[in-house]
């Protein structure tokens, strides 16, 4: 998918988050958890607008698809009501680190391939848990109803979403 | 009557010794990976190699130069836009990675982690992750050098 098709998914799902229907949000958690999701969207879009080397090292400007596809992760996670990502950031090699961190507890999905991450957990001092993730586009967004999006597509993973995760970062 | 050639003290510091655990280690972060307000301030990507890695993650020691001249020397990429991170070896150590010297000619003091380069895969790949995660929480105490504001 091209920048400007990105950029169109962005400006539909910013604008539909800023008008968010009444029965959708109840409560001033919901009303925060959006304007979380709406910044960790806008982190994620942003890195489309990275040129290559923008490290100075001769990194790669980050891949649309890979871009893509973490949009609709972002969905995914946003209609399961997991907590926003807390950094969004790109790799050298093109690919997508997104970070949810709390002092104790960190939860990182690196994206390097279109819908498939590698995920991994820590937990203090533990050993960290790792675990390959991968989710399949969500066609037809976004004229499919939100409260579809995260059932009317599988989001298969080895393990399940931590929620330990959510609480420590809740 | 020969001539008697004027030599060094045999004690005088040179970075191809060995790295002693009582060292300071510096690491250089590139601005985007450091953010105060988050948790850890600094990312665990300060510590993911890149495709330049390919022996090991570098660092540079303490006693052979300057945090600044990490953020000034255009040899090394990206002027101005590097925070230093300084860590104590014998933290790095305690995690099970090693540091090797590695002079080079660019910046003295010059060393590797070799358990950290580029290209690793599988359980080895996730031990490194893992590893840099834990160094960034330990950097994230270290920044001894903030670049200009932009």
């Amino acid at each position: 998918m091209s920048k400007t098709e990105t950029a169109v998914w962005h400006k539909i799902f910013i604008d539909d988050m800023q008008q968010p229907s009444p029965s959708l949000l109840t409560t001033s958690r919901d009303f925060i958890l959006v304007r979380q999701w709406q910044e960790g969207l806008k982190a994620l879009i942003q890195l489309t607008y990275l040129e290559p080397n923008w490290d100075g090292e001769g990194a790669e400007a980050p891949d649309a698809e890979i871009i893509d596809s973490c949009v609709t992760l972002f969905i995914k996670l946003y209609g399961q009501g997991m907590e926003a990502p807390t950094r969004v950031q790109p790799t050298p090699e093109g690919g997508v680190v997104v970070e949810w961190g709390s002092p104790n507890d960190y939860l990182e999905v690196e994206i390097d391939e279109p819908f498939r991450g590698e995920a991994m957990a820590v937990e203090g001092d533990a050993p960290a848990k790792h675990w390959p993730l991968e989710w399949k586009s969500t066609a037809g967004y976004p004229s499919q109803p939100r409260s579809e999006w995260s059932t009317g597509r599988e989001f298969s993973s080895d393990e399940p979403t931590p929620t330990w995760t959510r609480a420590a970062i809740a | 009557m020969a001539s008697q050639e004027i030599q060094a003290p045999s004690s005088a510091p040179s970075d191809t010794d060995p790295v002693s655990s009582d060292e300071f280690i510096l690491r250089r972060v590139l601005r985007r990976w450091y953010g105060p307000s988050k948790d850890p301030p600094v990312d665990r990507l300060a510590f993911r190699p890149t495709p330049r890695d390919v022996d090991g993650l570098s660092v540079f020691r303490a006693n052979f130069l300057k945090p600044e001249k990490l953020d000034c020397d255009r040899a090394t990429g990206n002027p101005g836009s590097y925070y230093v991170a300084q860590l104590r070896a014998s933290d790095i150590l305690a995690l099970g990675l090693t540091i090797i010297p590695a002079p080079n000619d660019e910046l003295p003091g010059h060393a590797l982690i070799p358990e950290l380069k580029t290209g690793l895969s599988g359980d080895a790949k996730n031990r490194a992750k893992e590893k840099q995660y834990r160094l960034a929480k330990l950097a994230s105490n270290g920044i001894v050098y903030e670049p200009p504001s932009k």
